[in-house]
């Protein structure tokens, strides 16, 4: 193999800590320029505003939660796919855990965050879950140990899941304020393309980008500096997770 | 046609006469005061296309008695809650002040002034009075215009001058039910006013439109637009020129192949000129004075064109769905000019004033 003529570049990623008070001010900063732009459903704005005043009840925490229920989404406003037909994306939250207690994993004790498309009389017709790797009784899942997984169960309608589990992707951590920009970005991309200038919006959104992918990317840069293990090996559950001592 | 209307002042007897273009069809009688009533009583039965009115009436104690004096705001008052009871008879009032306080826009005060569909200040009037009056003649002729579908329901929104498929341009729920549900035509007249005429939206001004073309003067272009009927004809057109914000959109896709607002004000001041020869000049940044900025927007404070980058939202409470939230440039920031014009940063964006008022403008250009 080949190595390009190009000068290696030394790549640090800094540890960092966000605090519960610091992600408060991220999400009501997304929630407020997403409302300005109508991106947003007045109760998706709730939603998280709600999120926001929980997390600034402990605002220099460095452990703390995040909880939007299926039933309360983070729903967004109205909009047209490619054949005209009336959608609704809508962003819940099982829980995503953050502990910032070690800096080779990304911080999180759980995660599962969720991206459900809905139609004009609120059918499913696609909902894809960012998910951290379960362990059960120090048995990992099966599965990258962040991954990207289509379909996900819906309480009370077992008869609707999609029928595989697999592929589970190896994917990047992603939270509320990253997912608000990935659905800003592909179902209202006029409105993104001003969001995008914004600088507080760029503010907001590198507080989520810090803390989801700064221990990953650490990772990937690791694990391309050796040919003796894959990247998918070194990122899968039982290879990466931290067993809490 | 022919309007006519009254000025009651307790000392400054002129401005009916500068207020007045009889040649134009405006013709505005001074009326001196009297105990406010009967006053209202007599102007209202009058059926004036239009009533101006100072704030302060309480400076001649030789008027009226003073234990009886009361303000611009309370004879309004007297003459909407007429105006209630027989819209047929509805007019348009507005507010002629020395009074610089009574300019705020971003936060009005609360107490009086809803009641007003524009006020002027007596220099503004004293020193060109042809705007002035041209706008008077649009309020007549727009009340004229919404009086003619007040029985109509959903006619109503007929004023704007759209149909077909056009008309979901400006059938959003805020605007069709606020206009469905007016109680008056005054009512209507200040949803359409301060919603639409004054904010960008639907409608965009001269300085919103160079924005967003990227350009610092409208003019080379001006006649492209009329010709593309992108120009708005609708109710109070006369008084304040505005264009349509979709049939503009819709025209600057198939001109620029992209959303204008992607593109650099370069860019876009080469693509005008070269498909219409127009010899327009490209928008200035006012932070980093350089044209490769994608401009976006007029500044809610010096209304020169500015980008998304280089700016901060304005504080908006009253900013209807329909609109496009106002933004104030870093320049405006800098300089404290935000704080003479009495426009506030918006929360959300209050963090980024401080760093605002210490960055450096060198080497802050798009590359």
């Amino acid at each position: 193999m080949q190595t390009p003529n190009r000068q290696s570049v030394e790549i640090n990623v800094n540890e960092v800590t966000v605090t519960a008070g610091e992600m408060a001010e991220a999400i009501r900063t997304v929630a407020n320029k997403l409302l300005a732009v109508d991106i947003i459903s007045p109760e998706g704005y709730a939603s998280l505003g709600e999120e926001v005043r929980r997390l600034n009840r402990t605002p220099k925490a460095t452990s703390w939660e995040v909880e939007i229920d299926r039933d309360d989404a983070v729903i967004f406003s109205e909009t047209l796919d490619e054949r005209g037909e009336l959608i609704i994306p809508r962003i819940s939250c099982k829980g995503i855990s953050v502990e910032q207690v070690q800096h080779d994993c990304p911080p999180f004790a759980a995660l599962d965050v969720a991206l459900e498309i809905q139609d004009g009389v609120r059918n499913s017709l696609s909902r894809w879950h960012v998910d951290w790797a379960n362990s059960t009784n120090g048995v990992s899942q099966s599965g990258p140990l962040v991954h990207l997984q289509y379909g996900g169960h819906r309480p009370g309608h077992r008869d609707t899941d999609h029928p595989l589990k697999v592929p589970r992707w190896c994917h990047p951590p992603m939270d509320i304020l990253l997912l608000c920009e990935l659905v800003a970005a592909n179902f209202y991309e006029d409105k993104w393309e001003e969001l995008r200038e914004d600088q507080n919006w760029c503010k907001a959104i590198a507080t989520g980008q810090k803390l989801c992918y700064s221990a990953y990317l650490r990772k990937m840069l690791e694990g391309l500096s050796v040919s003796s293990k894959t990247l998918l090996h070194s990122m899968w559950a039982t290879e990466w997770r931290i067993t809490p001592e | 046609m022919s309007y006519n209307g009254f000025f009651v002042d307790d000392l400054d007897e002129i401005y009916a006469t500068l207020l007045s273009s009889v040649g134009d069809g405006l013709a505005i009688k001074y009326r001196p005061l009297d105990e406010a009533a009967s006053l209202a009583g007599e102007l209202f039965n009058s059926h004036p296309d239009i009533v101006a009115v100072d704030f302060r009436l309480d400076e001649n104690p030789e008027m009226i008695d003073p234990n009886k004096a009361y303000n611009g705001s309370g004879l309004a008052q007297l003459l909407r809650d007429k105006a209630a009871a027989s819209p047929e008879y509805d007019f348009p009032i507005v507010l002629i002040s020395a009074e610089d306080k009574l300019e705020r826009f971003y936060r009005p005060d609360g107490t009086a002034h809803d009641l007003f569909d524009r006020i002027y200040k007596k220099d503004e009037v004293a020193e060109s009075p042809k705007p002035v009056r041209a706008q008077l003649i649009s309020l007549c002729k727009g009340y004229e215009d919404i009086k003619a579908v007040w029985r109509g329901g959903l006619e109503r929104l007929s004023v704007f001058g759209l149909y077909g498929e056009e008309l979901t341009a400006i059938a959003n729920q805020e605007l069709r039910a606020a206009l469905i549900s007016a109680g008056a035509p005054h009512i209507a007249a200040s949803i359409i006013l301060k919603g639409v005429i004054d904010r960008p939206g639907l409608l965009l001004s001269d300085n919103e439109l160079s924005a967003r073309l990227g350009i610092a003067d409208l003019r080379p272009i001006e006649s492209v637009l009329v010709d593309r009927q992108i120009q708005y004809q609708g109710v109070f057109s006369g008084g304040w020129r505005r264009w349509w914000a979709h049939r503009f959109d819709d025209w600057a896709r198939t001109v620029f192949g992209a959303r204008p607002t992607t593109m650099t004000g370069s860019a876009r001041a080469n693509v005008l000129n070269e498909n219409f020869g127009a010899n327009v000049k490209a928008a200035v940044s006012t932070w980093n004075k350089s044209s490769d900025e994608r401009f976006a927007f007029s500044c809610a404070v010096c209304e020169r064109p500015g980008e998304i980058r280089h700016s901060v939202a304005a504080f908006d409470p009253y900013a209807p769905k329909h609109s496009h939230r106002k933004r104030i440039c870093w320049d405006c920031v800098q300089t404290g000019r935000y704080v003479q014009a009495k426009i506030e940063v918006d929360d959300v964006d209050a963090n980024l004033v401080e760093d605002v008022m210490t960055k450096s403008r060198d080497g802050d250009a798009n590359s």
